[in-house]
């Protein structure tokens, strides 16, 4: 008799075992653009991983720090990664150039790319820069697309004299006058604040001048769409709920984000994160159709400046380049979310 | 036995008066330095972010936040990871190259792979070979494995012609020749090889760790430098150069504890 039981036991216990197997979380590997020491709203990722976001959609995420637009789209496209964020612009390149990799939504609605400069060097319009010395490696992509943001200002693209510097020298470059200008992302007010002067400082974003391509864009490869939709699908959904929390509670998603990554600087970072929830996260298309919405008018003029300024093996069409079947049901916070409905859409009266 | 004893002491004496002999210029050198340098920053009105102070940078060189020493083990790991592959394949294929003209075919291909550069090949290994430790160690491998292998390859067979001669007439056979002539003659000139390598292997570990890497010494430079923070920038270099000048002092002390002689 007891034999009988210890044996229905092992066999009730080797059952639980093979039913739990079956069962195991979906392992993600997502790739960041950039470290989260350089920008703050990376931060949506580790908070979705701490709240428990990734698990509650039954995930297993692990979350690579990146080192740039154009490493991540071709791990995607190598099959190194399931999902990463990155530029607009390196997704449509590398799917111009054959890469397999089809954007899934939308992360940065507005474009971050900002011209920064010194109110000493006397420029004050983007005419100014005639002659005039930028400081930007030669790959970077507000370079490449320097003449659409000339061409709309009336600057010849030529006129400019492009000075190679290593990405992270950019603002100590411009704040030693090495150049007279520098582009990067609007998120680095506070650093170029800090080196420079608020009073010294100058900048002209991009989207200010009517030139506003997307900006970072989910990205994964074809096959993962066809043979691994769902799984994309709850991440962007746990995603885009750590956005939204990001967006509510912006110093905590920086103290999150220091718990993984202790080399985050809390002031620096969290002013990253204001400037890019107030000015790259949010327009009028979220608050209709919700966060991660790709607006096909937008992706199409952003495709085309793709298509005008880089030299590309083919033009690319919209219908190839994204999907919006995957998109998550997450809203932009409501008013009565915030402690002061005041600032709405923002959570709270922000410096910048 | 006492005059034995005093020829000890004596003998302790002199070792330690040349080693203070040797050492003191550096350290007057370096105070000088650090002085200047501490005064420059103090008077000389320059941003913290341009040129630190000294002092900034040592309380970060002991500031946890940084988790030195865990990047630190990493980035050895790719180090000596790298630097033993270097070696030891370096010094196989320095006696393969010398040991038959087929062989030394393959000679361009290795000036070829020792040319690329390897800011421009190590995206390549992220892609080939996946994310993490391994590509930083193929990375420094191959920045330091080729003056291991021109060393070997030289000091086999620069040797003077009249020993080798003088053995073949007593009919020694060839595997013997190479064994106690031509390869004990090419001990000072590997020993040179290898500390050539030791500063390449820890470069070509940190081009890798600054292409992609979470963890590692360069990627505590990437997030100083998103961050501005130039005393952590300086903090991890001297960590970086300390490391280099670890392995160079190690193989220093395996040359003159196993071939004493080929200095």
């Amino acid at each position: 008799m007891r034999r009988k039981v210890l044996w229905i036991a092992e066999v009730g216990c080797l059952g639980l075992l093979l039913a739990v197997s079956g069962l195991a979380a979906d392992k993600v590997i997502f790739r960041l653009n950039w470290i989260p020491s350089g920008e703050g709203d990376l931060a949506f990722s580790y908070v979705a991983q701490e709240l428990g976001y990734y698990k509650e959609e039954d995930l297993e995420v692990t979350i690579q720090i990146g080192s740039g637009s154009a490493d991540a789209v071709a791990l995607v496209d190598a099959g190194r990664v399931d999902i990463a964020l990155a530029g607009f612009e390196s997704i449509a390149v590398a799917r111009a150039r054959g890469a397999k990799v089809v954007i899934v939504a939308c992360f940065h609605v507005n474009s971050p790319y900002t011209i920064w400069t010194r109110a000493d060097t006397g420029i004050e319009s983007i005419r100014d820069l005639a002659g005039r010395t930028i400081g930007a490696p030669p790959g970077d992509a507000q370079r490449v697309a320097f003449p659409a943001i000339a061409r709309a200002t009336g600057l010849d693209p030529d006129s400019v004299q492009w000075v190679n510097i290593h990405p992270g020298a950019k603002i100590q470059s411009l704040a030693a006058k090495v150049v007279d200008a520098t582009v990067h992302f609007f998120d680095q007010m506070y650093l170029y604040e800090q080196a420079i002067g608020k009073d010294n400082l100058r900048y002209f974003r991009w989207a200010d001048y009517g030139v506003n391509p997307y900006g970072l864009m989910f990205v994964v490869h074809e096959d993962t769409l066809k043979t691994r939709p769902n799984v994309i699908q709850r991440f962007l959904q746990a995603s885009f709920r750590g956005v939204r929390w990001m967006i509510l509670h912006p110093r905590e998603a920086i103290e999150i984000m220091q718990r993984y990554v202790p080399e985050v600087e809390i002031i620096p970072v969290t002013s990253m994160l204001e400037q890019s929830i107030k000015y790259m996260l949010f327009d009028n298309s979220i608050m209709q159709y919700g966060l991660g919405w790709i607006d096909p008018a937008r992706i199409k003029a952003s495709i085309d400046l793709v298509n005008t300024y880089y030299e590309l093996p083919r033009k690319l069409s919209p219908e190839e380049l994204y999907t919006t079947a995957l998109l998550p049901h997450v809203t932009w916070p409501y008013p009565t979310e915030f402690e002061n409905p005041n600032y709405w859409p923002l959570p709270y009266e922000f410096r910048y | 036995m006492l005059h034995c004893l005093r020829i000890g002491v004596k003998s302790t004496r002199v070792v330690l008066g040349n080693i203070l002999i040797k050492a003191v210029p550096p350290i007057i050198f370096g105070l000088v330095l650090f002085s200047i340098w501490e005064l420059l920053v103090q008077f000389g009105d320059i941003k913290p972010y341009i040129l630190p102070s000294l002092r900034a940078v040592l309380r970060t060189m002991v500031d946890p936040k940084w988790r030195w020493l865990d990047q630190m083990w990493v980035t050895a790991i790719e180090v000596l990871g790298g630097y033993v592959m270097a070696a030891s394949i370096g010094i196989a294929l320095g006696v393969v190259i010398t040991w038959t003209r087929l062989a030394q075919g393959i000679l361009p291909f290795l000036v070829i792979v020792n040319s690329l550069p390897k800011i421009a090949m190590a995206p390549l290994f992220i892609i080939w070979l996946g994310y993490g430790i391994v590509p930083n160690i193929i990375i420094a491998f191959i920045s330091a494995f080729f003056p291991v292998v021109i060393n070997t390859a030289t000091g086999i067979i620069n040797i003077d012609p009249d020993f080798v001669n003088f053995a073949r007439a007593l009919g020694t056979p060839q595997w013997k020749i190479f064994l106690k002539i031509r390869l004990p003659n090419a001990l000072p000139h590997i020993w040179a090889g290898l500390k050539i390598s030791t500063s390449l292997a820890v470069i070509g570990a940190l081009v890798g760790e600054f292409i992609a890497a979470t963890r590692g010494l360069a990627s505590s430079i990437l997030h100083a430098q998103a961050s501005l923070a130039t005393h952590a920038i300086f903090a991890a270099l001297v960590w970086i150069a300390l490391l280099g000048l670890g392995l160079y002092a190690v193989v220093c002390i395996l040359q003159k504890v196993l071939t004493p002689w080929a200095d």
